[in-house]
């Protein structure tokens, strides 16, 4: 066996996998861009069902939040998908400049006693809201809830700001 | 891994201890099947290239560039994913992109030696088959027994029959008695055979 | 929360073992020296660093979070290269990057790197995260295999011996870990 012909394939084979690196490179791009088009939909549509136009998304993953659906002339909404053992609760929420809840709509139908309650201690959180009657389950959720609307808070603290400075 | 104190051939028993980190988070059907076509891929990719690539360039080369192929073919699958449902890529591509270090796919990544070592890893590749089906298999188990149904939608499983099988102490469990009873099985066959 | 907080909730209700299903495979599962175990800690938590804050700041403002695991590959060799650089300059042999061996410590290492990487975004809790939950790992291995020395003594029916008696020792283990989770923490994000 040649030494050089070692070398050689191995650069070959090296300069396919990048080639290659570079295809899977422009496919997750699109499949990301395709996806923040479904999930801007599918969070405006919760919010205001007769929604029309362009939406931005903006992928966050912080906590439970997922990303932002940011719409001229409207409130930021955020994309919440919380996780628990059996399942995970979505919401669309849109938010004031502070980061309080304006409004939140579950995604889909929200099944089991988890999703139920984690919607309902997520609207009982909004201003304005009616407190929320109590449940047993509230005790293992609370954490899960707190953080989200803080990192909400913060996110939309950190955007408002932003914007500001611009 | 050995399955039992090594009286059990230990070969496909032990890739299916190795698959455990897909089988904990496999707890529906949608995930699994996600899971065992991801597996199934890599699987592939990475067995196929440590057999056809030319055994000149060594086997830390082989293995690197088999890791790679394996990783690439995970990276595809999860952009299909994505572009299926975002919200199933989102709970799953940390899983997905595991498959590519569990065990059986590193092992298939090791070029074989000899002949007999080729022909064994070509067996293998078949059983990839085999394990992504059981990935995908254990999901809808795992999913019937926690809620009582089984739903091909990612995020519409409801109901409540024991929780437990959700979790990862159900899929320990269902492991373990998996295990069990394919001891019991090959005790059996071989106990009629001599 | 503190540090402490942190460090406790990875070693038990986000431990990594019973979380992403790591079951060791009991030939040295839980068996650590001193200066192997300083160097998985500190592996891990420049493995959670390393592909953290590629993950956030490099490949998800461009959709390119598919490209993960090759991110994590070239990680992989590249760390790798660099050992077997030293350890050759310091005239000590290394073992090869496919020795079976080193398969469960590189899985291990990813799964942490994964797990933090997608909860923290900050560098030091990428770096303490990944150290804490590299610990917490290493912790519930030797739980496992106390309680798998303790089986030994036992009269366990002779299906269940072996690696399922290890499975439903795990099962266990995650049904107490899950108990801390959903008690105390519930979910951690920060």
């Amino acid at each position: 066996m040649d030494v050089s012909d070692k070398t050689r394939d191995t650069w070959i084979l090296a300069a396919a996998m990048a080639l290659i690196v570079a295809a899977s490179g422009f496919a997750s791009a699109y499949a990301s861009g395709q996806a923040a088009r479904q999930l801007a939909k599918a969070a405006s549509e919760a919010l205001v069902p007769s929604a029309r136009g362009e939406a931005d998304w903006t992928t966050l993953r912080e906590g439970s939040v997922l990303g932002r659906v940011d719409k001229r002339g409207e409130p930021a909404a955020y994309l919440v998908v919380a996780r628990y053992p059996d399942g995970e609760f979505r919401a669309a929420a849109s938010v004031d400049g502070d980061g309080s809840i304006l409004d939140l709509r579950p995604l889909g139908d929200s099944g089991d006693a988890y999703s139920k309650r984690l919607a309902a201690l997520f609207s009982g959180a909004g201003k304005g809201a009616a407190r929320a009657d109590a449940s047993t389950l509230d005790a293992s959720l609370k954490a899960l809830v707190t953080d989200t609307l803080e990192t909400l808070a913060a996110l939309e603290r950190g955007r408002t700001e932003a914007e500001d400075d611009d | 891994m050995t399955i039992d104190d090594g009286r059990v051939p230990a070969g496909p028993l032990a890739s299916i201890a190795g698959l455990a980190p897909l089988l904990v988070f496999s707890n529906s059907l949608s995930l699994g099947v996600a899971l065992g076509i991801a597996f199934f891929l890599a699987y592939s990719a990475a067995g196929a290239m440590a057999l056809l690539l030319p055994a000149r360039l060594g086997r830390p080369a082989v293995f690197a560039f088999s890791l790679t192929g394996a990783a690439v073919v995970a990276s595809l699958t999860a952009s299909a994913l994505r572009l299926f449902d975002p919200f199933l890529f989102e709970a799953a591509y940390g899983r997905v992109f595991l498959s590519v270090f569990t065990l059986p796919v590193l092992r298939a990544c090791v070029m074989p030696e000899t002949v007999s070592d080729r022909e064994r890893a070509i067996e293998s590749l078949l059983w990839g088959v085999g394990y992504a089906f059981l990935t995908a298999v254990t999901g809808a188990v795992r999913q019937f027994l926690a809620t009582g149904a089984v739903s091909t939608r990612f995020g519409a499983e409801h109901g409540s029959l024991l929780p437990i099988f959700a979790q990862p102490a159900g899929a320990f469990i269902l492991i373990a008695l998996a295990a069990a009873a394919f001891k019991v099985v090959i005790k059996a066959v071989r106990g009629s055979e001599s | 929360m503190s540090v402490i907080g942190l460090v406790f909730y990875l070693t038990l209700g986000g431990n990594v073992m019973v979380q992403w299903g790591l079951i060791p495979s009991g030939k040295k599962g839980g068996a650590f020296s001193a200066s192997s175990l300083v160097a998985f800690l500190a592996a891990a938590a420049l493995a959670s660093l390393a592909h953290g804050l590629a993950f956030r700041y490099l490949l998800s403002p461009w959709g390119l979070e598919s490209l993960a695991p090759i991110l994590f590959s070239a990680l992989l060799f590249g760390a790798f290269a660099a050992l077997k650089a030293l350890r050759t300059a310091l005239g000590k042999p290394s073992r090869p990057l496919h020795d079976e061996g080193l398969f469960p410590t590189t899985l291990v290492l990813y799964a942490v790197a994964l797990s933090i990487g997608s909860r923290f975004s900050s560098t030091w809790l990428l770096l303490v995260g990944g150290a804490a939950a590299a610990l917490g790992y290493v912790a519930a291995t030797g739980f496992l295999e106390a309680i798998m020395e303790r089986l030994e003594l036992e009269r366990v029916p002779e299906p269940f011996r072996g690696a399922p008696l290890r499975f439903l020792s795990a099962a266990l283990m995650a049904l107490a870990f899950a108990g801390v989770d959903a008690g105390f923490f519930s979910r951690l994000s920060i």
